[in-house]
């Protein structure tokens, strides 16, 4: 077996301070989820395909921080872009379409659930300051500001060596990306009007460009960019170079083909809708309307 | 009765979350996974290559000292490749008194790959250490060594700051949560 792939199987780390929020956060959507599907299974809020998106997501968030991912990461910088990949591109994409704002609220106890709803409503400081930090501008600019900068030699070689450093990089990575998904995703609350699909196509479109461009710079670098890989014994059959090669390009391709898988998303929804918008009228001819009591939207 | 349970189940998930907090915070201080300031680097030690990393940076007197140490050795081929039987201790002493010194038993680093070694100990005083690392298996037996400065004790007192940080939270969580009054028009 290739000592990569027998490293892979390592067991894993168990970390308390990634486990306990995991299951904190994984309990209160549990409990939210049952309480609105007791509530209604028509609603739209507490669905399974939802539910099975946020665990999912969960899931690839203990995957990137407790496997050996998170170990092979101070060894390859492969590994490290892989886990940085699923921090950013799986886990909080999917945690979003887990729909877990409200869902979470159903889940939290009353004092707290009227604190959040004090927070959010009205013309809070709370509200004022998401809405500001959560404009689709902001949102793609403070993400692509945190991606690329802790893609720079100084930050990134500090991580490696300082570990509350890296505990740093991997927080601001999650919460920018979140920041990122949330436009596009549509994810509760909504303090905007939701972005037409096409503008969501261009959000996401218009981070191909410096992803691709960091990528590609890293990838075809002469020289170890990350001289802190220069420092580690090669175990796994490549020099740091070649190792930078290859995480220059996961970088590069995984990231562009995301975008563009999200286009495709995006694109199809687009058309699914435009066809159910057309066979509507026919439908509404020929049967009559139905009204389901208790249905709630809140991210569709 | 119920209105009872009501107050022991709102006041039992901050006290939870606080607790848990608090345990992460412990959990995230005893726990190294990867990563350290490289203070060896493919030396040879005897039949062995050595790597070893310190963390945390700096090391400061009284508190937490890591070290984690690759052993490997070259193949007939000359590929890297790791030692997984061997015995690895690790020696702390101030500079120029040897008989100070602190020894620790190398364990395999949980949670990695084969010819990873690590120990933690705490450090007594500031000033220079020599830290030298001794390593002995099937192939022979090997040492390399180097001086760590070790800072003075931190003077930061983080309860204050946790204390601090948790007024803050209050503040903002109060005054986040008011209404403003509309201007009159």
């Amino acid at each position: 077996m290739h000592p990569l792939l027998k490293a892979l199987f390592s067991p894993w780390e168990l970390r308390w301070e990634i486990l306990i929020p995991l299951l904190i956060l994984g309990s209160i959507y549990a409990i939210g989820w049952v309480r609105l599907r007791r509530q209604s299974r028509r609603q739209k809020v507490a669905t399974r395909w939802r539910m099975v998106a946020y665990y999912t997501g969960l899931a690839s968030l203990a995957l990137a921080l407790m496997s050996p991912i998170d170990w092979l990461g101070s060894q390859l910088l492969i590994m490290h872009m892989v886990q940085h990949k699923i921090l950013v591109m799986v886990s909080a994409p999917l945690i979003w379409l887990g729909n877990p704002f409200p869902v979470a609220m159903w889940g939290i106890p009353r004092p707290a659930r009227n604190g959040v709803t004090l927070a959010l409503a009205g013309d809070s400081l709370v509200r004022r300051g998401l809405t500001l930090i959560s404009q689709p501008a902001i949102c793609w600019l403070v993400f692509t500001f945190i991606y690329l900068g802790w893609h720079d030699a100084g930050p990134y070689d500090l991580a490696l060596r300082v570990e509350w450093v890296h505990n740093l990089e991997h927080i601001t990575f999650f919460l920018g990306a979140m920041l990122f998904w949330w436009p596009v995703v549509n994810g509760a609350p909504r303090l905007h009007k939701s972005m037409p699909y096409w503008g969501r196509i261009l959000y996401v479109l218009a981070f191909v460009p410096p992803n691709a461009i960091a990528g590609f710079a890293i990838a075809n670098s002469p020289d170890v960019i990350y001289t802190y890989y220069n420092t580690v014994p090669r175990l796994f059959g490549m020099t740091a170079l070649e190792d930078q090669m290859i995480g220059g390009a996961i970088m590069w391709v995984w990231s562009s083909e995301m975008m563009i898988d999200v286009v495709v998303i995006m694109l199809g929804v687009m058309f699914y809708r435009e066809k159910k918008h057309k066979a509507r009228p026919a439908v509404a001819a020929h049967t009559h309307p139905v009204h389901h009591a208790g249905h709630v939207e809140v991210a569709g | 009765m119920r209105q009872y349970w009501i107050d022991v189940r709102s006041r039992a998930v901050p006290v939870a979350l606080l607790a848990l907090a608090m345990l992460a915070i412990t959990a995230g201080v005893s726990s190294a996974h990867g990563g350290g300031t490289p203070q060896l680097s493919d030396v040879e030690a005897g039949p062995f290559r050595l790597f070893v990393w310190t963390s945390p940076e700096p090391w400061r007197a009284g508190g937490e000292a890591h070290v984690t140490v690759a052993v490997t050795s070259l193949d007939a081929a000359g590929q890297t490749i790791p030692v997984d039987d061997a015995s690895v201790a690790i020696e702390l002493a101030p500079a120029g008194t040897p008989e100070r010194a602190i020894v620790l038993a190398a364990t395999p680093l949980a949670g990695a790959g084969v010819g990873f070694y690590e120990g933690d100990t705490s450090l007594s005083q500031a000033g220079e250490w020599d830290v030298s690392v001794k390593v002995s298996a099937a192939a022979g037996t090997g040492d390399a060594g180097f001086v760590y400065q070790v800072m003075p004790g931190s003077q930061i007192n983080w309860l204050l700051w946790l204390g601090g940080a948790l007024a803050v939270l209050a503040v903002v969580g109060y005054f986040g949560t008011r209404r403003i009054k509309p201007s009159p028009a």
